[in-house]
């Protein structure tokens, strides 16, 4: 019997969306492994400072935290970034490639990383403050500073290409002054322009100007160690560096609200279209994210009073276009409708919650008067654990779930759903309460072992153990709902 | 994008560009013209290299010290310069501060010293029954290995007969480098500061100028203003090349736009 062959023909589009999906869900899995690694990492931090884990060195406490804090800022921001791009594809055509390349780099970096700080004990911190990484005292080797430098250059070129990518998409399609919305501040209401292209064209202009200034203190950096020749100046290099981690870490918050402006409506069933008000919030908010760094600069009495009132200004001026916008926009959308509380929309909401409630803390502790008490207690960590765990994290997760479940056509569980809203809920905000109410004790932040001044410390870190277990009991249920899902996704 | 990262490549060709001027500069002047770089040095690691007392004694810099702050002077006893004046001025400024518990060390760097010739110094001075006081000698490469790390330098003047070295103290805490005052006068103000900083309190302090190129602010510490300085441009640049480069990339988009 003879066999017939038949070809069908698959149309570029649907080619382009399975690879550009494809790609998106190895980024997912990627940060589904990643997150609970550097989650128990924090665990293990919180644990010695409640008085376990007394046999292990401060140095190690100081290589986990790097590695901590500089692993979940690159996770969350290559997460949203990974999201955004699938997102942005219903209007835009990003390169698929680009996100591979991306993911390369990253891969790549995170390996130097991962050597720097496990192998070679690297401890400066996420923002790698000039000039410490050279000052190690032998605490670690030189080439440790040298795989840091390396991984963010990489990472660093990476990022650049990709969001150089993305933006080009939207540029290829829209003006800049349609990307940006201002028609709709004539009265114009043509192109319809949907609010995530808005918000990721603010991001993506935001993320460049980090990455330059990456750039500036690799060459700075660079030069004063290979040209021998003269010496940088570190309140410059800590400008810099606050311009560009504020900004990555600001930006992360943005692809999250964007996602909520972009998902949040198949929930409610009502569309969230651009407006003046939109427009207006946002490129303000491109205009103050340049300017918000400032507040980390406080303590730096050399840095002139006058852009020490700028970064106050700044910093409370931009929560009322972003936050108090999507805040209020999202409660006018979600009141009256027929909302269907999902896993994704609660997450969404949670989120917004979360960034609310973290932004208010922010600009308290974004106050100079208020600052000068709070800014080396375990106020700070508690603020952007909040808007960071509570609000960025749980609104990517919530869009990813949204996707995986669309693409693997996996129905959602409730009781799951209730069991990973009330652990991660209940874990995160009992984690974060022992955080901020440490911070009102005046238990200072970055400290492996707390002295007897401070050693109501150890008692807030024993307790938030508790809370931080039961959050990630949430996260690895959500982790293996989610993973199964991405991986049928994957398959089909 | 091509466009845009060609933008970011000729900022930073343009920042090499100036900073490689800046490090020839730097480079083309005498290093002896200029005091040790304490930026450089701070918080380096002092080697506990091995002492002898004018007592005779022998002992290394941490047992000497003995867990107290020190702060450190290289001197010789040959000395027709600045060492004579420079410890009077010390002694002087010593005396009018309040603080007392801190070790003065006064180490010889010529290899030609000894202890008997340390003491000797010490006594015109009036410091040799003062315990708060040591006068010391080392093995010269000790020596020299406690100078690198302290900055300290000296070159042999053959038309003098004489050492050519910077006259100043190197504040040590812990083992590690906290701070340097430079200068072959020390008023008591300036002691008074150092000796706060060695003790483990923030002092504020600004660079000397020349030492840092692109600086943000130039602190005037008579006038205790503070003013931007030309550092404070290269905080423009991530603004500039950004908004340069979103325009490039719009009007590529546009033109892609056009052919579709």
């Amino acid at each position: 019997m003879a066999s017939v062959a038949s070809t069908v023909t698959v149309p570029a589009a649907d080619v382009y969306r399975t690879r550009l999906i494809r790609v998106t869900l190895v980024w997912v899995l990627t940060a589904l492994v990643l997150f609970p690694v550097l989650a128990i990492l924090g665990l293990l931090m919180r644990a010695q400072q409640g008085g376990y884990l007394q046999s292990t060195p401060p140095e190690v406490f100081y290589a986990i935290m790097t590695l901590h804090g500089l692993g979940m800022v690159g996770l969350w921001f290559v997460a949203g970034m990974a999201v955004i791009s699938v997102l942005l594809a219903n209007y835009v055509k990003p390169t698929t490639a680009v996100s591979w390349i991306a993911y390369g780099a990253t891969l790549a970096g995170v390996v130097l990383l991962l050597a720097a700080t496990l192998i070679g004990r690297l401890g400066v911190g996420w923002y790698f403050l000039y000039p410490l990484p050279f000052h190690s005292g032998g605490t670690w080797p030189p080439w440790a500073t040298a795989s840091l430098f390396a991984a963010l250059a990489i990472m660093g070129v990476g990022w650049t290409v990709w969001s150089a990518d993305l933006l080009f998409a939207i540029a290829r399609r829209y003006r800049l002054s349609h990307a940006l919305g201002w028609h709709y501040l004539s009265g114009a209401t043509t192109p319809d322009v949907p609010p995530i292209i808005i918000i990721s064209t603010v991001s993506f202009i935001g993320v460049l100007a980090g990455l330059v200034a990456a750039v500036v203190i690799l060459v700075l950096v660079a030069l004063e160690q290979f040209g021998s020749g003269f010496t940088n100046d570190a309140l410059l290099i800590k400008n810099l560096t606050f311009y560009f981690g504020h900004m990555v870490v600001n930006i992360t918050m943005y692809f999250g609200v964007a996602m909520v402006y972009e998902v949040l409506p198949a929930y409610t069933g009502r569309p969230w279209k651009t407006n003046t008000l939109v427009v207006l919030a946002w490129n303000l908010v491109l205009f103050l994210v340049m300017f918000a760094y400032l507040h980390h600069l406080y303590m730096d009495f050399a840095q002139p009073r006058w852009l020490q009132v700028t970064g106050q200004l700044s910093s409370y001026l931009i929560s009322v276009p972003a936050a108090v916008v999507t805040i209020f926009s999202t409660l006018v959308l979600i009141y009256g409708s027929t909302m269907r509380w999902r896993l994704p929309s609660v997450m969404l909401f949670l989120g917004v919650m979360g960034w609310a409630i973290g932004g208010v803390a922010a600009v308290i502790d974004s106050t100079v008067a208020v600052n000068t008490r709070f800014h080396n207690t375990l106020w700070v960590p508690a603020h952007f654990h909040t808007y960071f765990v509570m609000g960025v994290m749980l609104m990517i997760l919530g869009t990813v779930f949204h996707l995986v479940t669309d693409l693997s056509k996996v129905p959602e569980r409730s009781a799951l759903t209730k069991t990973i809203v009330g652990t991660v809920g209940l874990g995160g905000y009992g984690f974060l309460l022992m955080f901020y109410l440490a911070g009102v004790a005046s238990v200072p932040r970055r400290y492996a072992v707390y002295p007897a001044e401070v050693a109501v410390g150890t008692t807030f870190a024993k307790v938030s153990l508790i809370f931080i277990a039961v959050l990630l009991v949430g996260a690895l249920v959500y982790i293996w709902e989610t993973g199964r899902r991405c991986l049928k996704a994957f398959s089909s | 994008m091509p466009q845009s990262l060609f933008i970011v490549k000729r900022m930073a060709a343009l920042l090499v560009a100036a900073c490689a001027i800046t490090s020839l500069r730097a480079q083309s002047a005498d290093p002896r013209d200029a005091p040790p770089n304490e930026e450089r040095l701070l918080n380096t690691t002092v080697p506990d290299i091995p002492l002898t007392t004018v007592s005779g004694a022998r002992a290394t810099l941490s047992q000497i010290a003995h867990g107290r702050p020190l702060l450190l002077a290289f001197v010789f006893t040959r000395c027709s310069g600045v060492c004579s004046p420079f410890l009077t001025s010390w002694r002087s400024a010593d005396r009018a501060i309040a603080h007392g518990r801190y070790l003065r060390l006064a180490l010889s760097f010529d290899p030609r010293d000894t202890s008997t010739d340390m003491f000797t110094l010490a006594r015109h001075h009036a410091l040799d029954d003062n315990d708060d006081w040591t006068f010391a000698v080392g093995d010269p490469s000790d020596v020299r290995r406690l100078a690198d790390a302290t900055g300290f330098w000296w070159a042999w003047d053959e038309t003098r007969q004489q050492f050519d070295h910077p006259a100043m103290l190197a504040g040590i805490r812990d083992g590690r480098l906290v701070r340097l005052l430079v200068g072959g006068s020390i008023t008591s103000a300036r002691l008074d500061e150092l000796v706060r900083e060695v003790s483990g309190e923030f002092v504020r302090s600004y660079p000397l100028p020349g030492r840092v190129s692109f600086r943000c602010v130039r602190y005037d510490p008579a006038t205790g203003r503070t003013t931007l300085d030309w550092g404070f441009a290269l905080l423009l640049i991530p603004i500039a090349a950004t908004g340069i480069g979103t325009l490039v990339m719009f009007a590529a988009g546009a033109r892609v736009r056009g052919k579709e």
